[in-house]
Formats: C-alpha cells, sequence, structure tokens
C-alpha cells in the first residue's frame, strides 16, 4: 500500500510551505485553498514520485484530477497498479 | 453576410469553439454575437465605446467580444476572480457603465454592484437575471429572454483609431494601467500572421490563459480570421496539458514558456508526443533554450517560434523560430526573441538619449504599426514610456524597459530588466505594486518582494521579505494580499526578517535578500 506514507508526505510538504494555515481535508481544492502554486504541485509530484518509485503518466491523467490529496493518493494507487483515471 | 470584422470562416458550419461541451460552429458564433449586440448602446460606454466582459470560463464571452466589435467598439476583459477594488478601478478608468456577464462572472457581479456609483446596464447571458433589479435598483438589467425581444442592429465598421479591446497591466505606483490596443494595431497584427505564419480551416489552436490575459488575443483573433478552430484549455489543465493536446489534436500551440517548463520538469517531454502540431509559439517570458530543444523534439512536424512584446505593441512584434540545428548556433541560455515583424522597428535607447538603429545595447524602444497610443487616464505614465525623438521625426517610440543586445545579425537578445518589473508565467507584474499593497497592511516600508529564482530565470516563486518581529501576522498580510491583487501577483510566501540589508546608498539591496532568500526557504533548489 502505498496510501499512507504519501499522504504523509504530502501534509508535510503543505504545512512547511503554509505554516501558518490550517491543513486541507482530503476532498477540499489545495489550489482554490492558495496552498498550492503551479510550481510547488510540480515540486510536490516530484517529491511523490520520488519517494515511491512511480512515475505518473501525464499523457494519461487530467492535471484537474490531482488538485486535491485524495485525487493525488489516488492518481498514484492506480499507477501504482497500472490502471487509469 | 453581417460585418465581423474577425471571421472568416470557409463556410457558417464550420467549427469555432470548442469549449468544455460546448462546439459552436462559425454560425451559431455570429448568431450569439448578434443576439448580444442588441443590447449594446455605445452612449454609456464611455469615451472608448467598451463593452465591459465579466467572466472568463463561460463560451458567451467569446460572441460577446464579437458583438462589441460588429457595432464598431471595443471590449473590456475582467476577470471574475480579480479583486473589487480592482475591477472598480478598471471600471471607473475607462468610464464604461456597458457590463456583460456571463454565469461565471455573476457571484462577482454582485458583490461589485453595490460599491459602483454610476448607474451600470448589465447584460447577463443568462435566462434569468433573478431578483437583481429589486437589489440593486439603482443598476439596469437585461437577461437572455428580454435580448430575444429587442431588434437586431445593422453591423457598423469601427473605424481604425477605434479601440479593439483594452488590456490592463501592473502598474509601480499601486494601480494597475490600461492598454487601449486599436483595430489598426490588431489588423496590423493578424494580417503578419495571416501573411507570414498562415493558418486555416482544420487548425485546432490552443488558448492557453484567461482572455484577461493578452497572449489569448493571439488565438482567439488570429483562429477567427482564419476559419480555425478555437480550444481554450481548462484553467485546472493549464500547467501540465499534454492529455489536453493529444485528445484535441491540436495543430497550433501558444502558451508561456513556463507551461513547457513544467511539462518538462513532470517528465512529460518526450520525442514526437505531439505529432499533430505544426506551429508552437511561445511569449510572455524567457524561453530557455532547453527547453525550446525539448519542445521541438516532442513536435517533429512543427516549427517553433519564441515571440516578444509587450502589451503596448499588441501581443508580440518579434519572433526568433528555433531550429535543428538552433541548439548548436546559439549559446546555452534563453532562446533570442529575434527580429521584429516587418512595418514593426526596434530602436536602442542610450544613456546619452540617443536611439541606436544598429548593433549595441540599450533600452528596446518600438515602434509601428502594432504600437498602441499611450496608457488610458494617466499623462504622466505616458509621458514616461511613448515620445517623439528628434532623429525620427514623426514616429511615436514606445520606451519598453527591456535591456536588450542586438547582434550584429540584427538579432535581439532580452538581457534583463531596467527596473523592478518581472513577468510571472507570462504576467507582467511591476513589484512595487505588491510592495505598496503589502506596505498598507504592515504599517511601514520595509517591504520587499524578491523574484525567486532571479536573473534571467523564469520566475517561479515570489517572496515578500518584511522587517519585523518574529511572531508577525504572516496569514493575515497574506490574505490583505488576496484581497487586493490578482492571484498571480500574491506572494508565494513572506519572510520576516529583523531588518532588511541596505546597500552603500541606504538603498535595500534586493541581491542580499536573493541569497538569503535562496538560504533559507530553497536550500536544496539549485538555481
Amino acid at each position: 500500500m502505498t496510501t499512507p506514507p504519501l499522504a504523509e508526505t504530502i501534509l508535510s510538504f503543505l504545512k512547511k510551505i503554509n505554516p501558518h494555515q490550517p491543513l486541507p481535508t482530503a476532498e477540499q481544492n489545495l489550489f482554490e485553498l492558495a496552498l498550492l502554486s503551479s510550481s510547488d504541485f510540480i515540486t510536490l509530484i516530484q517529491l511523490l514520485e520520488e519517494e515511491s518509485g512511480i512515475l505518473l503518466d501525464f499523457t494519461q491523467i487530467d492535471p484537474a484530477a490531482l488538485a486535491s490529496m485524495q485525487g493525488l493518493l489516488a492518481a498514484f494507487s492506480a499507477a501504482e497498479t497500472g490502471s487509469k483515471l | 453576410m453581417d460585418h465581423y470584422p474577425w471571421l472568416s470562416p470557409p463556410d457558417h458550419t464550420a467549427q469555432a469553439l470548442r469549449m468544455d461541451h460546448h462546439l459552436w460552429h462559425y454560425g451559431q458564433l455570429m448568431t450569439h454575437a448578434e443576439l448580444l449586440s442588441r443590447a449594446i448602446d455605445w452612449s454609456i460606454a464611455g469615451p472608448l465605446r467598451l463593452l465591459a466582459i465579466l467572466g472568463n470560463q463561460d463560451p458567451w464571452v467569446y460572441p460577446a467580444m464579437l458583438a462589441a466589435h460588429r457595432l464598431g467598439g471595443g471590449f473590456l476583459p475582467l476577470h471574475p476572480a480579480f479583486p473589487s477594488e480592482r475591477l472598480q478601478h478598471m471600471l471607473h478608468q475607462c468610464q464604461t457603465r456597458l457590463l456583460l456577464v456571463t454565469s461565471d462572472g455573476l457571484a462577482t457581479l454582485d458583490q461589485l454592484l453595490p460599491n459602483l456609483s454610476d448607474s451600470m446596464l448589465c447584460i447577463i447571458t443568462e435566462d434569468t437575471k433573478g431578483n437583481r433589479p429589486l437589489l440593486f435598483p439603482q443598476h439596469r438589467f437585461l437577461d437572455s429572454t428580454d435580448l430575444q425581444q429587442l431588434p437586431a442592429r445593422p453591423a457598423h465598421p469601427a473605424p481604425n483609431t477605434q479601440a479593439a479591446y483594452v488590456m490592463f497591466t501592473s502598474g509601480s505606483t499601486g494601480r494597475a494601467k490600461g492598454v487601449a490596443v486599436s483595430f489598426a494595431n490588431l489588423h496590423a497584427y493578424v494580417r503578419y500572421w495571416q501573411t507570414h505564419h498562415p493558418i486555416g480551416p482544420g487548425d485546432r489552436v490552443a488558448q492557453p490563459a484567461d482572455i484577461t490575459f493578452d497572449l489569448s488575443i493571439h488565438p482567439i483573433f488570429v483562429s477567427w480570421a482564419s476559419g480555425a478552430l478555437l480550444c481554450p484549455i481548462p484553467p485546472a489543465t493549464r500547467f501540465a496539458p499534454a492529455r489536453f493536446i493529444l485528445e484535441q489534436q491540436l495543430t497550433v500551440w501558444v502558451s508561456v514558456p513556463s507551461v513547457a517548463m513544467m511539462m518538462e520538469r513532470l517528465n512529460i517531454l518526450r520525442p514526437a508526443l505531439f505529432p499533430t502540431i505544426r506551429l508552437s509559439l511561445f511569449c510572455g517570458e524567457p524561453l530557455p533554450t532547453r527547453t525550446a530543444e525539448a519542445w521541438r523534439q516532442s513536435t517533429p512536424q512543427g516549427r517553433l517560434l519564441n515571440l516578444y512584446g509587450p502589451t503596448e505593441a499588441t501581443v508580440a512584434i518579434s519572433a526568433f523560430e528555433w531550429q535543428a540545428e538552433s541548439a548548436q548556433q546559439e549559446p546555452p541560455g534563453n532562446v533570442p526573441i529575434g527580429w521584429t515583424f516587418p512595418e514593426q522597428q526596434a530602436a536602442l535607447l542610450q544613456e546619452d538619449g540617443s536611439l541606436l538603429l544598429s548593433a549595441g545595447t540599450g533600452d528596446l524602444c518600438l515602434a509601428g504599426s502594432q504600437v498602441t497610443g499611450g496608457y488610458l487616464a494617466d499623462p504622466d505614465k505616458s509621458a514616461a514610456h511613448y515620445f517623439y525623438h528628434p532623429d525620427s521625426g514623426a514616429t511615436l517610440w514606445y520606451r519598453t524597459g527591456d535591456w536588450v543586445q542586438r547582434r550584429e545579425d540584427g538579432c535581439l537578445l532580452f538581457l534583463n530588466r531596467v527596473d523592478q518589473q518581472i513577468k510571472r508565467h507570462g504576467y507582467r507584474i511591476e513589484l512595487h505594486e505588491i510592495e505598496h499593497v503589502l506596505r498598507a497592511r504592515v504599517g511601514h516600508d520595509w517591504v520587499a518582494v524578491i523574484p525567486w529564482p532571479g536573473g534571467t530565470q523564469p520566475v517561479r516563486a515570489l517572496v515578500a521579505c518584511v522587517a519585523a518581529e518574529e511572531n508577525s501576522p504572516t496569514a493575515d498580510w497574506l490574505q490583505h494580499c488576496r484581497q487586493h491583487l490578482p492571484s498571480y501577483m500574491v506572494p508565494s510566501r513572506i519572510m520576516v526578517v529583523p531588518q532588511l540589508p541596505l546597500n552603500h546608498n541606504g538603498k535595500i539591496n534586493r541581491a542580499a535578500l536573493q541569497q538569503l532568500v535562496q538560504a533559507t526557504l530553497f536550500p536544496t533548489e539549485a538555481t
């Protein structure tokens, strides 16, 4: 299972770059909450790919689906099992 | 046939706009524009005859632009996510009381209306205006049902001097400044593309950004003047749109370099990934040579142009074509900004006030049929940037503030800015404007906004450095910025420091702050 450690990584990353803001719920849109910029997002994806050893295939993924913690975890989980989002 | 200055479809059933689940052909686009134009009353649209359009992610913003042009006026795009104060400022500067609102602008409209002292005519593209006439009796409202009852209006061509659109750019004194682009300017721009890089029916063209970003003017009007299909990219997809490109089978790509750079960082770009793209245009910020080469290899059937141009010169005014041999011919760094388009001129302003027309370096000045005439209601700013030179007669020059080198072969290379203006994802930002807003909240002047990573590299983050105590309310300060600035100008972080470093002239030492930001916030990321 990849979910728990990756979730921790996401939360820890968000906390680091937004030390004074409350953490989001799994479903909340991280961009709308201004917790992530597009540049932060790329850094987070790189971090998650490095940590999990899983590379996301963006020719198959709509980045809009990755705007929440839930979406991010689902994408990595799907990539690990070979299924498509 | 009705008069639309930009539409040249092969026939009325040709596809014109594909957005979300909407697919409109040219005939529908014209019908919708005709309907909207029924409500346009130029007598309340200010001296520039502008239809303000409050909306962004709704297909009706496109026929709204055409409706204005159909009746010989221009449009002013207003983003629903802009702070209310900024929207009020834009409307006030343009003096228009004619406001068209699409579905995504309604919530903003309700917040905006109580703050507008002038009585507005609000044209709502939805089929109901709701209870707004009761809530806001000082304003008038028409919805799409009302529009159906109004008589059709004959088209009326615009004179060349009429503003086709007005865009606002960041201003160093804390206020955005308006640039009116005339029909003559826009015609010259579109004519260049039709002549030198024609596209046509069958082409599918990316629109990479909001309609308030002037790079979007290119795909919208060049597509429709050529009978091509416009494909706006959904906002949440814009930073890694590989799937969108493949699904839509885009043939013309337009974006800021940041998009390609982010795709490069995500290892998306690989050889021949996008076989349908035949023309790629990058504009709005420096394009790294490494990114250009990666993109070229991913679009093997396509040509790649790096464009340069400020809003004041109508989207873009020079181009450099990056070809297979460019990687060997050009030094690593950023791709040159190339040669100005025919009919346009570039000169380098020297410290002694002379204009250099040959090789050298200087503050880039532009002239020609694409160059606008000045800023709206701001004679001081206009005088600082637009000028006539004794050596060039009646030619009006626009001083860009971009420090540029011209090589012996005439090719231009962007070196840096002469002031504190930067580009972030293609958006022009005066750092002083952010600092002005933040200082008002912080209560003192010891504030400096630092772009990271700095130098000639594209900006990835804005860090506001504030001299204050450690436990200062930085979350409140950020919230203040969000309330007063568009999202692309809001600092990514606020870094509190005991005091700002000064140089020997007593000015804030931005270079030292740059190093401090790097060491404190991004210690593991190489620049």
